[in-house]
């Protein structure tokens, strides 16, 4: 749970009091024009950049005052995958899982299951320099879900993947989310938005300017309204 | 705007040269500093060539007596070259999304080839025509007109360094593979480029043996060896045989990097299934891991440090004139070497961090982080002082003693330096990493050397030795004062 949050850089106003409640199980999708202060939230929520002012609340754990055991429950997909290019897949993975304490052998266990999920069992012990745009996003998602996070968010999880790896991931995503687990994701293609997620979150200048699921946000308006409809008069307003 | 700005038809070869000399020379110092350097570079030739050529003015047209001190100022400017052309040849076709574009466009493969060898032939080159211009221009102005094939000479070696690196370079590649070439191919680049500079400070270190050999200079050279130099001072014959030479090696140096250009795409991704990847133990322990192994994987940084320390024979080499060793200067050297070591290392954990913002959200708390990259710093250089330690334990015990924990003062130091106004950067900005703060590595020498002076001032029961302490001391504050803060 998220609220009041407000960040400014340089006199500029980023995240102007945004509240967001997200229930375990559900996969929320952010969206917003650029500039409009989603990947600024999502970095606050991860404990990357220090909020001006608010609460952040994850699993009951203030994750302002206890960072640590906040960090220990999430996972955090940027929209540039970073990774080691010294590293093989199979490292990368076990250098992650080392991070958040995972024991080795069910670390290897699930990378193996990750890698051959994802279609990288062939490059498990290929170091990551060679691979391309789409191999590290799915490698980087990888290192996202190896410690089986309980809230999971991601910064444009889709760029750059084939059709193929992206219906793994959202497949991989929604059955994440049967488990319990919470999906925050930030997407420029509505239609994945609209097609996964449990709710839909509009920003706009830092604040939240409409959130619901499909229905509700095309409640009033006329029949056949789509996602894009809703966010192009929202966004742009 | 026309890129590059020149009179040459687009995609020519001459315009295909311009481009990548123009390429490969930004990054290069700012506008102001260039025009300054470049301005030196055509004065100052100009002001010593035509001196020179006005003192031998009234030399024999092939002044056989100093052939042997021409061979010898040839042969370490071909050593020059053929490092420079090294340097050059290792980093062709590391940039595959350039080198694609190129072969992509609608030119002739052979000239995209051609282009590559001639920018870098171009760039070894052009230094030394521009020392070296003035004075044979001067010179035939003066009475020696053959000595106008100077340039021509200086030319053609530059054409048979770029070949001979390219032939290294190729030999590497067949005999060892490309993942194994890659290294020894650093390792050469640092031999090569130590090599010189170990030679340049043998006046300084070993002056008996570089006197023995100047003496030398002074004899009749054999045939082979007197055709550069006679080549260089117009003499027809082995003009040709120069010349022919270059011909031959810039038709070998376009087939070679032909050959190594075909072979550089990205690395393979299929590898076999390796051993089990392992990052066990606490946060801490893992993180540490993972810097070591890192480091250890890059043959380039390796490379580069080690040429570092090369760097720091002729220093060392110091402390053995005069047939005695103190091990009081070896404990100093001791400590700055592993001063430099941890600075840099500690660059590459700290600034050149490839995935931050994992660390960062890690659930590791920022301490640990910093620990263990302190530690992955710290460790390679007081490993190496461990090693000078047992040579000077031997002679001078309490020298041994104090070098450890001034080099560990020496490379917190430096590491506390590098965090504290820490910049993130790639790995491969390596080699740049102190041309955006001249002021950071003004201030890094001085601590170093400081911490080495008061190394060797404490041996000698000194009380000198505190005030040397005092100074990085005082530095340190300074740069704590002004440290980068986290973002809020």
């Amino acid at each position: 749970m998220v609220s009041g949050l407000v960040k400014g850089f340089a006199g500029v106003t980023a995240v102007a009091g945004l509240d967001l409640l997200v229930p375990a199980g559900e996969i929320y999708a952010l969206l917003g024009p650029n500039g409009a202060g989603k990947t600024t939230s999502l970095r606050m929520i991860t404990g990357l950049a220090r909020p001006d002012a608010g609460s952040i609340r994850i699993f009951g754990i203030d994750a302002l005052a206890d960072p640590i055991a906040a960090k220990q429950m999430l996972a955090w997909l940027p929209d540039e995958p970073l990774l080691y290019d010294k590293l093989t897949a199979a490292e990368y993975l076990a250098f992650v899982a080392g991070l958040w304490r995972v024991p080795a052998a069910v670390a290897a266990a699930r990378a193996d299951d990750l890698l051959a999920r994802l279609g990288l069992a062939a490059q498990r012990d290929a170091r990551c320099e060679g691979f391309s745009r789409g191999m590290k996003q799915k490698l980087a998602l990888a290192g996202a879900l190896i410690h089986a996070p309980r809230l999971l968010i991601l910064d444009e999880p889709l760029t750059g993947l084939d059709a193929a790896a992206a219906r793994v991931v959202k497949d991989m995503l929604i059955e994440i989310a049967a488990t319990g687990a919470t999906v925050i994701i930030t997407t420029h293609i509505l239609e994945v938005a609209e097609r996964m997620a449990s709710r839909i979150g509009i920003i706009r200048a830092g604040r939240l300017v409409a959130q619901g699921t499909m229905a509700e946000l095309a409640a009033g308006r006329s029949a056949g309204t789509t996602l894009e409809d809703v966010f192009l008069e929202l966004a742009a307003a | 705007m026309a890129w590059p700005p020149g009179p040459f038809a687009p995609a020519s070869l001459p315009w295909l040269v311009l481009h990548d000399m123009r390429v490969r020379v930004r990054g290069q110092p700012g506008r102001l500093a260039r025009t300054l350097l470049i301005l030196m570079l055509a004065i100052l030739p100009l002001v010593i060539g035509s001196m020179l050529a006005w003192r031998w003015r009234d030399a024999a047209m092939l002044p056989v007596a100093v052939l042997g001190q021409v061979a010898a100022a040839m042969a370490a400017m071909a050593l020059v070259m053929l490092s420079s052309a090294y340097a050059h040849v290792l980093r062709m076709g590391r940039d595959p999304g350039e080198l694609e574009l190129l072969l992509a466009a609608p030119i002739p493969t052979a000239r995209a080839i051609t282009m590559r060898t001639a920018s870098i032939t171009a760039l070894v080159a052009l230094p030394f025509l521009l020392l070296t211009t003035p004075f044979f221009i001067a010179s035939a102005l003066l009475g020696h007109g053959p000595w106008l094939a100077g340039p021509l000479v200086v030319a053609a070696v530059a054409i048979t360094a770029t070949a001979a690196a390219l032939a290294v370079a190729a030999g590497l590649d067949r005999l060892l593979g490309p993942a194994r070439a890659r290294l020894a191919a650093q390792l050469t680049g640092v031999l090569l480029g130590a090599s010189m500079f170990v030679i340049s400070q043998t006046p300084n270190f070993a002056p008996a043996w570089f006197a023995a050999r100047m003496a030398a200079l002074d004899q009749p050279l054999p045939l082979l060896l007197a055709i550069p130099p006679r080549a260089l001072l117009g003499d027809p014959a082995p003009l040709l045989v120069i010349l022919a030479l270059a011909v031959l090696a810039a038709r070998g140096a376009a087939r070679l990097a032909a050959s190594r250009l075909e072979a550089a795409p990205a690395p393979a991704i299929n590898a076999g299934r390796g051993p089990a990847a392992r990052f066990g133990g606490s946060p801490l322990a893992v993180l540490f891991a993972k810097e070591l192994r890192l480091l250890r994987r890059d043959p380039e940084l390796v490379a580069q440090i080690g040429q570092q320390l090369v760097f720091m024979v002729p220093i060392i080499a110091l402390i053995f004139t005069g047939g005695s060793i103190t091990p009081g200067r070896l404990a100093a050297a001791g400590v700055f070497v592993s001063g430099a070591l941890a600075s840099s290392l500690a660059w590459l954990v700290i600034a050149a961090e490839d995935a931050p913002d994992l660390i960062a959200a890690a659930p590791v708390p920022a301490g640990q982080v910093l620990l263990a990259k302190l530690g992955a710093a710290l460790v390679p250089p007081l490993l190496l002082v461990l090693g000078l330690a047992a040579l000077v334990v031997v002679r001078q015990p309490l020298a041994a003693a104090l070098m450890l924990p001034m080099a560990l003062m020496a490379g917190l130091a430096t590491a506390a330096m590098q965090y504290w106004t820490r910049q993130p950067m790639k790995r491969s900005a390596f080699r740049q990493r102190y041309r955006s703060s001249l002021l950071m590595a003004m201030g890094e020498f001085i601590v170093l050397g400081s911490l080495a002076a008061a190394t060797h001032l404490a041996l000698a029961a000194s009380l000198w030795a505190l005030a040397a302490v005092a100074v990085p001391a005082v530095l340190l504050a300074g740069v704590w004062w002004f440290r980068v803060r986290p973002p809020g």
